[in-house]
């Protein structure tokens, strides 16, 4: 039951950029957007093909590395900074060397690698992002915006699978049945937080920030 | 055990992280929202500043017009008038006499309102002559002891600036002259690259940088509100000082040429 909704999950935000945010949405939420329609059709594929079963640590590789280009293209749209973008490209290329050797192996290591380094990319960008965030502006600007949110959806969800991914080749198979539950968990709490983001577009559209005020120093009789 | 307190671990960590990062912009965009309503409280005060002046003005040449020109217009009138009951040829022409003075006398009239609204030196021959002549008439008058020296003003300011700091010259020399008790005043005006300066000094009772910050946010200081606001539209600097050997109070009116140009090319 829990695997049904984790897999079928991506559904409700994608329903929900649909509805509120598709003709208001940025780059960034469009990259989150196509993310979770991967998300929905490698889980139906991996469910339902015998071959992405027996394929299956190719195919999380696969996507892993799908995800990983899209949240990394995420965060090179978000964070502005150049040596940040720069350092996105570079992990990038190093991420697709260590994709291109693990990739071969079909085993649980190779996936589980390729998902602690996606982890580490990815905590290190949002710390950054967060980072930035925090930086004074001259302007009061809320920080509650969609992609703050999808970083936010992206640490719980880094949070609570990180250890799981660590730790899985030690595990025994009926251990990670057992605790394979957290990925469901997390996967049910990203998509309900990116559901949450897409739904705050429409909300921003409709109540835009207020401009700064300027006195205008002519009498009011003379304008 | 190392997976469960790890997840926990990680969880509460990111959500403490999250918490602090909300918790810290709130702080921030308050104190950032307080700022901006101070802010936005010294412009309001400055901008009722200047419409007081503005109003203040007016009715000081309604009551020059009223007063003065209105009369003498209404009795020469009465001279003209007095042609259609009175033809003695001697008498008429003596009225047409005394009305054409009296014509003379609002024409000057007349004229020395609208010299004091825009001073015909500043318009044809710049702030330069405008502020000599200014000074020229102060000495002359003998109360006090006034000199002005333009080291480095070959290129204008914009016609409308001019304006702007003639107007706070005369301000703060209406100060000095009204409080300060001086016996001298002197004018320098210099420029540093970009950057245009007016220097005036005197050896009378002064303000410093912290009287004019603290009078400039009460409620009395009118001149000095009006002197701000003039600086905002050129986007300049006025520092308030004791010089050093603290016999003299200095003041420095700063401008960005740059500015100058931007500020005037939102005015257009």
């Amino acid at each position: 039951m829990l695997e049904k909704i984790s897999i079928l999950s991506p559904l409700l935000p994608i329903i929900f950029f649909v509805l509120f945010s598709i003709k208001k949405a940025t780059k960034e939420l469009w990259v989150i957007f196509i993310c979770t329609i991967a998300s929905l059709i490698f889980d139906i594929f991996l469910a339902n093909s015998k071959w992405a079963f027996e394929h299956k640590y190719l195919v999380w590789n696969l996507f892993t590395f799908l995800q990983y280009l899209l949240f990394n293209f995420f965060f090179y749209l978000t964070i502005k900074q150049r040596a940040i973008r720069l350092g996105i490209i570079i992990i990038s290329i190093f991420y697709l060397i260590v994709f291109t050797q693990t990739s071969k192996l079909n085993t649980e290591q190779s996936s589980s690698l390729m998902i602690t380094i996606g982890y580490i990319i990815y905590l290190i960008l949002s710390l950054s992002f967060l980072i930035l965030a925090l930086k004074p502006r001259s302007e009061p600007t809320n920080i509650l915006t969609p992609p703050f949110l999808i970083v936010v959806g992206l640490l719980i969800s880094i949070a609570i699978t990180f250890f799981l991914f660590i730790i899985a080749t030690r595990l025994t198979k009926e251990e990670i049945l057992k605790y394979y539950s957290l990925n469901y968990y997390s996967n049910i709490i990203l998509n309900l937080i990116f559901s949450l983001a897409f739904i705050l577009v429409r909300h921003q559209i409709y109540n835009p920030p207020p401009e700064s005020q300027h006195v205008d120093f002519t009498n009011p009789y003379d304008r | 055990m190392v997976l469960f307190f790890g997840t926990i671990g990680m969880l509460a960590l990111t959500i403490g992280l999250i918490v602090f990062i909300s918790f810290h912009q709130r702080k921030v965009i308050r104190y950032q929202q307080q700022l901006q309503r101070l802010e936005q409280d010294q412009q309001k005060t400055l901008l009722n500043a200047s419409i007081r002046l503005q109003e203040e003005e007016r009715q000081r040449i309604a009551a020059d017009l009223h007063d003065d020109a209105g009369p003498l217009l209404a009795t020469a009138r009465l001279y003209l008038n007095e042609n259609f009951v009175n033809l003695d040829k001697q008498t008429q022409l003596q009225s047409i006499y005394n009305a054409k003075q009296i014509i003379d006398d609002t024409i000057q009239l007349i004229r020395n309102i609208s010299h004091s609204l825009m001073p015909p030196t500043l318009k044809n021959f710049g702030l330069e002559s405008a502020v000599n002549d200014l000074f020229q008439k102060i000495s002359g008058s003998g109360s006090m002891n006034a000199s002005s020296r333009f080291h480095d003003y070959r290129e204008r300011l914009k016609p409308e600036n001019e304006l702007i700091i003639f107007r706070i010259i005369q301000e703060l020399i209406n100060n000095i002259l009204k409080h300060s008790n001086a016996s001298f005043i002197h004018l320098t005006q210099n420029t540093s690259g970009n950057r245009f300066f007016i220097r005036m000094h005197h050896d009378g009772r002064g303000l410093t940088q912290t009287d004019f910050e603290k009078l400039g946010k009460s409620n009395v200081g009118l001149g000095l509100k009006n002197i701000q606001s003039r600086l905002k539209v050129l986007q300049g600097k006025i520092f308030f000082e004791k010089d050093m050997s603290q016999t003299y109070y200095k003041v420095t009116i700063e401008l960005n040429r740059e500015d100058e140009v931007k500020s005037s090319g939102e005015s257009n």
